[in-house]
């Protein structure tokens, strides 16, 4: 057995054994994640900050003069209709997931010892890589899919119904996969309302639906905030799910960020694209946060 | 007298318990009246029913003569002050007591809700916090803004459960000398909920003694703590001595270093402590068969020295007419 001597440990104690110049531990234990943000956030986000300002390379790449050209081409009105498009399917989408998620989120926070097996069944789909699932839908959807060879075995449509490669596919994939990030902020923010509040509101004269309103609604207006951010920021730079499900039709700026630096080998100009969709991101959340400081 | 709200053979039963059992009782219009118990014994329960969150297993419940069994909360001419108040946190004082005057059908025009919310607030001296939140006010005051969003509605009954018991002692005093006025005032019947006898005795026109979901008696405090018919009521309203069979309260309780000549029931006993609580006494004595019992005694009358040979007595008339164990 080997004891730490008496001697040792006396030294750890004793206030003459420390350093003036000690590091703490706290700054040894924020030092990993820090490194972790520089090396692959920090400095990641300078490269494409300098591409986006410079020319693009003759096979893709980056080149000199420094130049604005890349940003000027985003406001063309192809690409601002492509921005606009991925603003509106992600605000259609985040709608759905809240209209969706709701009720749900309610039902879950009412449902007593049930609690626990509910939420585990909402997070259920997480156990899969989101790949995989997004083919799932494909197959489901694709003209020789389920979904049609069963209406059509029945006799009740006569041709294919065109279910995938469409913006209907895209938002369906998109409420599909963000679901979950609704319901678990509304979840939270429903289990906290306390119940009484809502024997008052009954016995002051509310019905159930001028309670829902009048304070279900009210008190858990945080919860609905943040799940809309958790929703709407991913769905505004989707790019498996429009690529995917929209097949190419429906292009989302995320799909045109990747065909920059694919395709059409213009670096600094996905770079500026992509810069602009973080800013567009930068603004909702400020907007949102001014709304929710207890919760950014 | 006019009943205002009437319970005939309530029972509730909870798959676990049997939390209401067979209980029938009628408030008078105007009456403060209180079902008193300790924790569990069926009296919040009680008031959910009446409130018409829970529905009954079985009985009915009466306003103003008609049945009110199935009717909806939000149907209900009854109003709740709850325990933690139950304040919408998101609206401000004058908001809250707004929220019941809102909803009336046919509706209030905006000039008649806001004289009625302002009348509400001065009832309860919450004049110029209109504006407030509810985490902004004390605890005193959040339950006096309960009280004006439920008096507001003037409802038939006031259903109160545990409305003082979130307040610091002294607060509760207060409150409870607010309470009586108020419904004096309003001449709102009250139905108020507690576990304090003290509270209850003090506030109550009548009251009911809950134990167990069943009614054990029901009277005036006077009644109750004089003459009850059950050890569980003579026990809950006060301190019970039960000397050689017979039940007699500490402050019936009399010491003499003599044995007194006109006392009807006299018994030489050992003084085992004096306890000095400021108004009064607490002298505890040993009788000679082992039995202890404590005498409530004034502060000029108690000068006894522990171990001092004592005789203890009472007259007839205190003794409380319950059945000896």
């Amino acid at each position: 057995m080997n004891f730490p001597s008496p001697r040792g440990s006396s030294l750890l104690i004793s206030p003459l054994a420390k350093k003036p110049r000690e590091i703490s531990a706290r700054t040894l234990f924020l030092l990993p994640g820090a490194a972790v943000m520089i090396v692959l956030f920090l400095i990641p986000l300078l490269i494409v900050c300098a591409y986006s300002l410079l020319s693009r390379g003759p096979y893709g790449g980056v080149m000199g003069p420094w130049t604005l050209e890349s940003y000027r081409r985003v406001l063309d009105s192809l690409y601002a209709d492509i921005l606009w498009r991925s603003v509106w399917l992600a605000s259609v989408s985040t709608a759905i997931c809240l209209v969706l998620g709701f009720p749900l989120a309610l039902f879950i926070a009412r449902a007593g010892s049930r609690k626990t097996m509910l939420l585990n069944l909402v997070m259920l789909p997480f156990w899969t890589s989101f790949l995989i699932r997004t083919y799932a839908w494909m197959f489901l959807l694709r003209d020789t899919g389920l979904v049609d060879s069963a209406l059509q075995s029945l006799h009740l449509i006569r041709e294919p119904l065109p279910l995938l490669f469409n913006t209907g596919a895209v938002i369906l994939g998109l409420v599909y996969g963000y679901l979950p990030f609704m319901i678990l902020p509304l979840y939270a923010s429903l289990e906290k309302l306390d119940p009484v509040l809502l024997d008052a509101a009954g016995d002051l004269g509310a019905t159930p639906w001028t309670a829902l309103w009048r304070v279900v609604v009210p008190l858990t207006r945080e919860g609905m905030y943040a799940g809309s951010l958790l929703v709407f920021i991913p769905c505004l730079g989707a790019y498996l799910t429009p690529d995917l499900m929209g097949g190419g039709k429906t292009v989302m700026v995320g799909t045109l960020v990747q065909n920059q630096f694919t395709a059409a080998r213009d670096w600094p100009f996905g770079a500026a694209i992509s810069l602009l969709l973080m800013a567009l991101v930068l603004i909702v959340m400020r907007v949102l946060a001014r709304r929710t400081e207890a919760l950014l | 007298m006019d009943t205002v709200l009437e319970l005939r053979a309530l029972t509730k039963h909870y798959p676990s318990q049997l939390a209401v059992s067979d209980l029938s009782l009628a408030v008078h219009r105007g009456e403060f009246f209180s079902l008193l118990g300790p924790s569990g014994c069926g009296k919040t329960t009680t008031l959910r029913l009446i409130a018409g969150f829970e529905t009954p297993t079985s009985g009915e419940i009466l306003l103003n003569g008609r049945p009110v069994t199935d009717q909806k909360p939000y149907h209900r001419d009854v109003s709740t002050v709850f325990q933690n108040y139950a304040l919408f946190p998101h609206l401000s004082v004058a908001q809250n007591v707004a929220f019941g005057l809102a909803r009336r059908r046919p509706k209030l025009d905006r000039k008649a809700i806001t004289r009625k919310v302002e009348e509400a607030l001065a009832l309860v001296q919450l004049t110029g916090k209109e504006a407030r939140l509810p985490n902004q006010i004390s605890g005193g005051e959040r339950q006096r803004v309960a009280l004006a969003r439920s008096l507001v509605l003037e409802p038939q009954v006031l259903l109160l459960d545990e409305p003082l018991s979130a307040l610091d002692p002294k607060l509760r005093k207060q409150m409870r000398g607010e309470l009586k006025n108020l419904q004096r005032r309003t001449g709102i019947g009250f139905l108020f909920i507690t576990h304090d006898q003290e509270e209850a005795l003090s506030l109550s026109d009548r009251m009911a003694v809950l134990n167990q979901g069943r009614l054990e008696q029901l009277g005036t405090p006077r009644e109750l703590y004089q003459q009850p018919q059950t050890r569980f009521v003579a026990g809950f309203l006060g301190d019970v001595n039960w000397v050689n069979g017979s039940a007699v309260r500490p402050e019936a309780l009399r010491l003499s270093r003599q044995r007194p000549d006109n006392a009807a029931h006299s018994f030489p006993a050992v003084v085992a402590a004096s306890i000095y609580l400021g108004n009064c006494v607490h002298v505890h004595a040993v009788l000679e068969d082992g039995a202890s019992c404590v005498a409530e005694l004034p502060q000029d009358h108690s000068d006894f020295a522990d171990g001092e040979r004592v005789h203890i007595w009472w007259q007839s008339c205190d003794e409380l007419p319950i059945p000896a164990r």
